[in-house]
């Protein structure tokens, strides 16, 4: 799937023509607009006093008054929240794509007479699809407890790796089966090595892949929030999306400043996605194969 | 390569994944299920009461409202994506100039959190302050204006719109890479046999979509039974819990109430019901593909 949508063909933009061409295309402006309103109109929140969003809720704020934002950032560490979230997610994308670079390979491309254990773990790993991750998160949370490492980075991530290794493998495997195997003999036939042969040849080749399993779980990390809820309950440990889910209570009334917080935490994501999008779809189409 | 495939390097390329797989998602469904037989709240020892957690779930009123809710999310959630879905592609299917702007910006909301969705939401439905209420009062229909969240009956549908609104891009471009399968002969062919422009898209293009839209059915309904950020956003399950998922409600339990024990019952049920969901459908759907 990812490499069937970058095979195809670019294709010209057609012109407009006929009636119907122009009821569809203005449909599609039309439920464009719909779907990007509630964000432009958080923005347009965020500019309102407590009082207007109120009394006024649809007109637009008498003064465009920046207020909100300057007590979002006094009353919220964004930083350090990006920083914990970043922190967790090179943490957990780094092992992911080492491990299950290595795991994915050797199910795919070593050389067996006999595939049993090939495919018990390449089933073992995909199975992991059907298990919700509510099930585990009192169980995790309980070994967390005991190893002492409950509000570290680690509590947080270490279940992201282990847990991703569903759908990494079966990203990685369904690209790895297509590798070819004359370049892999030759290569072995110059004197490579397994690690040589992970590192300078399939890594390489491989990397459309791979940059969709980590901008694609790297978001997945930005947006987690189960498991993040359950390990961290130190403010200095926070990450993004837990920040947003503490902002109800924090803001408590204060709906203006609630709306600014998140325009805030929206933005710099908004943006990630803006230039890595094609990844992003990528992944989302990979996925959409494990159904 | 056969030289360099020992069993040895396999089983070392294997064991960092499979190893926090194993800690991090097979071990704890081991643990959810050893917990849920036992009175366990956190201090003390834990006791083994064999099956009384389950005795007791089954006569609980706020579990059967949380199922009823979470098959209300999934109806409505069946209702609107995929046909809004379908709309969409076809809107968006002919290239026209902009398309692949569209095309990300119909994308846009599956990017960020479910909290932050929710928190959005929350400006868009709430009663009093939200856009969908103010617009009805300033039209003159202030009588109709609905609780649609944080009432007795509306937060499932509101949820499922929330549902809706970030499925949406998603599912469009299943969809849409699914149009793109189609052969372009049949549609030659059929408008040579001079089938209107309805009879093309009732005939040829809906039922050769009929995997996609199995695809997006299956992915809808796991992920229905997930709901849980964006309960704990606009409602938190309340007010006293009717407006429950089956995961807020276990939340709610185990981390909340801290009834370990009961909480984990509750969990491996729900996973039952969710694998056993799946599996049905999966069933179902994959003779359909098949005939």
């Amino acid at each position: 799937m990812v490499t069937t949508r970058e095979a195809r063909p670019a294709r010209v933009s057609k012109p407009l023509e006929g009636a119907l061409d122009y009821f569809k295309y203005a449909g599609m402006v039309l439920a464009g607009f719909i779907v990007v309103f509630p964000f432009l109109w958080m923005i347009v929140l965020s500019f309102k006093t407590d009082v207007e969003i109120f009394n006024h809720p649809l007109a637009f704020p008498a003064v465009w008054n920046p207020e909100n934002y300057r007590i979002a950032f006094q009353k919220i560490d964004f930083l350090l929240f990006a920083k914990n979230t970043f922190i967790m997610a090179i943490g957990a994308v780094s092992m992911e794509v080492v491990f299950h670079f290595m795991s994915s390979f050797a199910i795919t491309r070593l050389r067996f007479k006999n595939q049993r254990m090939q495919d018990f773990f390449r089933i073992f790993f995909v199975v992991g699809l059907l298990i919700p991750v509510f099930v585990l998160l009192y169980p995790i949370y309980l070994m967390s407890a005991r190893m002492g490492i409950l509000n570290t980075h680690f509590a947080v991530f270490l279940p992201y790796v282990g847990g991703a290794a569903s759908f990494n493998s079966m990203l990685l495997i369904g690209a790895m089966r297509c590798f070819p195997c004359e370049l892999e003999d030759a290569a072995v036939i110059d004197g490579c090595n397994l690690w040589q042969l992970m590192v300078r040849i399939e890594m390489p080749t491989l990397f459309p892949v791979l940059a969709t399993l980590i901008i694609w779980n790297f978001l997945g990390v930005w947006n987690e929030y189960p498991i993040a809820v359950i390990m961290i309950n130190k403010e200095g440990m926070r990450t993004l999306s837990l920040a947003a889910s503490l902002f109800k209570s924090q803001y408590n009334t204060s709906y203006a400043g609630l709306t600014a917080g998140l325009v805030v935490l929206m933005v710099p994501q908004l943006v990630f996605y803006a230039f890595f999008q094609k990844y992003i779809v990528a992944g989302m189409m990979a996925g959409a194969i494990k159904g | 390569m056969v030289q360099l495939s020992t069993k040895r390097a396999f089983f070392l390329l294997i064991f960092p994944a499979a190893f926090l797989f194993i800690v991090y998602v097979i071990v704890p469904v081991g643990v959810a299920f050893q917990y849920s037989l036992t009175n366990y709240q956190g201090l003390g020892e834990k006791v083994y009461i064999g099956l009384r957690n389950y005795q007791v779930l089954l006569g609980n009123r706020y579990l059967h409202t949380a199922i009823l809710n979470n098959l209300q999310i999934m109806l409505f959630n069946m209702l609107f994506v995929i046909p809004v879905a379908f709309t969409v592609a076809m809107m968006i299917n002919r290239e026209f100039r902009g398309t692949n702007f569209h095309k990300m910006v119909f994308f846009t909301p599956g990017v960020i959190s479910g909290i932050i969705a929710g928190l959005i939401w929350a400006f868009i439905l709430d009663p009093h302050i939200g856009v969908i209420n103010s617009v009805l009062r300033a039209v003159g229909l202030g009588w109709f204006a609905p609780e649609w969240i944080g009432g007795k009956n509306l937060t499932p549908l509101s949820i499922s719109l929330v549902g809706t609104w970030q499925g949406l891009g998603f599912n469009m471009l299943l969809i849409l890479s699914g149009l793109n399968m189609i052969p372009n002969e049949i549609y030659e062919a059929a408008e040579v046999d001079g089938a209107s422009r309805r009879q093309r898209m009732w005939l040829i293009t809906i039922p050769n979509l009929k995997e996609t839209f199995v695809t997006c059915l299956v992915l809808m309904i796991t992920g229905s039974l997930k709901t849980f950020e964006t309960v704990m956003m606009l409602t938190g399950g309340g007010p006293s819990h009717v407006s429950e998922t089956m995961v807020s409600l276990m939340y709610n339990q185990t981390f909340i109430s801290h009834k370990y024990g009961y909480g984990m019952a509750m969990a491996v049920v729900e996973f039952a019901i969710a694998l056993t969901l799946s599996i049905i459908v999966l069933r179902v759907t994959n003779k359909r593909v098949d005939e």
